[in-house]
This record gives structure tokens, C-alpha cells and sequence, in this order.
């Protein structure tokens, strides 16, 4: 845990340490001042467990430290909120499709330059751009990827620009 | 989802059976070992190069170092700091070692609860503190319940210098040979 500690500030804010960490390890004892009366532990998994063993394993090292968006030319230029979803930036880029699907979040993926940055300053050394990668391919078995920009693949004009002209964007449900 | 269901992915993700008595065996005597990683050299100094670090971390860290010559000087030290900030109020963890002072010369009104909203300075003790990154670390118990660390917009904490350490993982396994706290911070 406090290789963890360490690296999350360190990778998050260029901070030594994180301000303040708390470690909780139950509900208050007999005698105890404050204190919370009960105690759970709330698992979320939404889709996780499923992505062990799977091609997208590595994503769960993940400690959201956001080392990813602080260098990544596309979320420095578009913001947090272009993502439409919980996780912007590059780490957002490969676990949204997961979460809504790749044929809502099909966007993100191929909103990358690949310019590797994301994956060189990742502590955990998540490949992302190889893991977005994985999802343009899912993309394309699915028959998913619109046909301006298929056709222009098979003709072989560059990927982000055509996808700029066709005006594409992020798919997502209503409310997120 | 339920718990079992997570489980279950899990294990079917990584190509696992129900763990037999000897793999369980074999996780538990690796909890148990509590094996260091990676420590930074900075810290592994000898003491008095670890109470230096400690003051240049902390400041670093946009604390204030008051340095005493014995506890019994804390009284009027927390007195002249809260005169400073104008504050004419505190409360304090009725720990056995701020509760044998003397605090009859103190001008600021002391009070020993938990914290509330609007309380301005809490005066805690504090279990370790941490050279590597200028740390403190306190632990929640009946005499020091943990809403003194965090509520008031200051927080006065005293550190003896015998408890600096150089980094977490002395730390850790300090608090470990204590009662289980419910929070450590």
C-alpha cells in the first residue's frame, strides 16, 4: 500500500505525499468519542471482474492518479468533460467503452494521437495506447466504425482526419 | 452484483479452482510476513539526519515547527500561538500526556470533546512522524477521537523527537504492535 501512497501523489501533482490519507478499519468501539456506528464496504464492480483475464486486465492497475491526462496533447486541448463519462483523458479512453459499450464509446478510442506520452508517465505502466488499440479493433469486427472513415482506411488516407470532417462524436445514454 | 459473483469472475478470469488449504495457507503466511517493497534511500539516515529531514519536509509542507525543550513548555507555547491567530479557544484530546500539564496559566479556553463545526484549533499528540515526506501520523482512540485531526482550520500537533521515524513501513509495523485503531491518518 504505501508504494502506492507514494506513487499517487508523486504522479498526480508532482506532491510529496497525498495531504491527508485516512485508513479505516471498522466502526467505533465501546468508549470511542466519534466514530461512525456502523461500517461497510461497498463493492462497485460494474464490469470490472470481467475484465480479468481479458485483454483490458492491465487497465485495473490503475490508481487514478491522472498522470495519463496531465500529458496527453487531446485532453489538454479538449477538457475533462469531452469524455461525456466518469473517466476522461486516456485511462477514461480505454475503461468508458467498458462500461457503456464500444458502441456508444467507440469515440474515445480513436480520439488518440498514439502519441505514447500517456504510457511512459503511467507509474503503473498501463500500455494504454496498445489497450486503445484493442478497442478500435473490437470497433472494426463489429462492423462498428462508420463508413467514411472505413473506406478511407481501406483507401489509406490518415485515420484523424477524416474523422475530424465527418463531425463524429462520443455516443452516450441520455443523462451521462 | 454479489460478492460470490465478483469472486467467482475473478477466479475464472485468472484460471482459478476454490483455493485449496495450502494456497490459502500460502496467502496468509505472505499477509502475515508484511514484506517491505521499495523503500527510498532518502530517509534511511541515522536519527538526527532523520529529524532534520523531518523539519525540512514538514515545512516544506506549509507547517509551522515550534521546538521545545520538554513538554511541560507546551502550555504556554499553544497559548502564545493562539494569541498570534487570535484565537481565544481550543480543544484538546484528553490524552494522559497533554491532561497532566498545566494549563492554569493558559489565557485560550480549553476544552476536551470531539470536534465541532466552527471549532477553529484542536491540540492532538501524534503517534509518529515520518522523515521521508514530513509526515504525521495519529491514530483514532477513546482519548483522541479523529474528528480533533481534520474538523478545526488548525491543528496543533506534538511530536517527540524519539518518534521520528524515517519512513512508513517503520511506521506501519509501530502501529501494528498497537491496539487495532479505527482510523489511522
Amino acid at each position: 500500500m504505501t508504494l502506492f501512497l507514494r506513487l499517487l501523489a508523486r504522479s498526480a501533482t508532482g506532491q510529496e505525499f497525498t495531504v491527508y490519507n485516512t485508513l479505516s478499519s471498522g466502526p467505533r468501539r465501546e468508549g470511542d468519542q466519534d466514530g461512525p456506528e456502523n461500517f461497510h464496504v461497498v463493492l462497485v464492480d460494474n464490469g470490472r471482474s470481467e475484465m480479468v483475464g481479458s485483454q483490458f486486465q492491465e487497465m485495473l492497475r490503475c490508481i487514478r492518479c491522472s498522470a495519463c491526462m496531465n500529458h496527453c496533447p487531446v485532453y489538454g486541448a479538449v477538457g475533462g468533460h469531452s469524455y461525456g463519462w466518469v473517466y476522461p483523458g486516456p485511462m477514461g479512453s480505454v475503461l468508458t467503452p467498458k462500461m457503456i459499450g464500444i458502441e456508444k464509446g467507440a469515440a474515445l478510442p480513436n480520439a488518440s494521437t498514439f502519441c505514447g506520452k500517456c504510457e511512459s508517465v503511467c507509474p503503473v505502466r498501463i500500455p494504454l495506447p496498445k489497450l486503445m488499440r484493442h478497442w478500435r479493433e473490437d470497433e472494426f469486427s463489429k462492423h462498428l466504425t462508420p463508413k467514411q472513415p472505413a473506406m478511407a482506411l481501406a483507401a489509406g488516407h490518415s485515420w484523424p482526419s477524416v474523422r475530424h470532417c465527418t463531425g463524429s462524436s462520443p455516443s452516450f445514454p441520455a443523462g451521462v | 452484483m454479489s460478492r460470490a459473483e465478483i469472486f467467482a469472475n475473478i477466479r475464472r478470469g485468472l484460471g482459478r479452482e476454490i483455493p485449496t488449504d495450502e494456497q490459502r495457507q500460502t496467502v496468509q503466511n505472505r499477509l502475515r510476513a508484511k514484506a517491505d517493497n521499495i523503500i527510498p534511500a532518502r530517509a534511511q539516515l541515522p536519527q538526527p539526519q532523520q529529524i532534520e529531514l523531518f523539519k525540512s519536509m514538514t515545512t516544506e509542507a506549509a507547517a509551522e515547527l515550534i521546538e521545545l525543550d520538554s513538554i511541560e513548555q507546551l502550555p504556554a507555547a499553544c497559548d502564545n500561538w493562539l494569541a498570534t491567530q487570535n484565537l481565544n479557544e481550543f480543544i484538546c484530546a484528553s490524552d494522559p500526556q497533554l491532561a497532566g500539564l498545566d494549563w492554569s496559566a493558559v489565557k485560550a479556553a480549553k476544552e476536551e470533546r470531539v470536534a465541532q463545526v466552527g471549532d477553529m484549533a484542536a491540540l492532538t499528540t501524534s503517534f509518529a512522524g515520518i522523515a521521508e515526506t514530513g509526515t504525521l501520523m495519529l491514530y483514532s482512540r477513546a482519548e483522541s477521537p479523529t474528528t480533533l485531526n481534520f474538523l478545526p482550520d488548525n491543528h496543533l500537533v506534538v511530536l517527540h523527537e524519539k518518534d521520528i521515524l524515517g519512513v512508513y513501513e517503520e511506521a506501519w509495523k509501530s502501529c501494528a504492535t498497537i491496539a487495532r485503531p479505527t482510523t489511522a491518518c
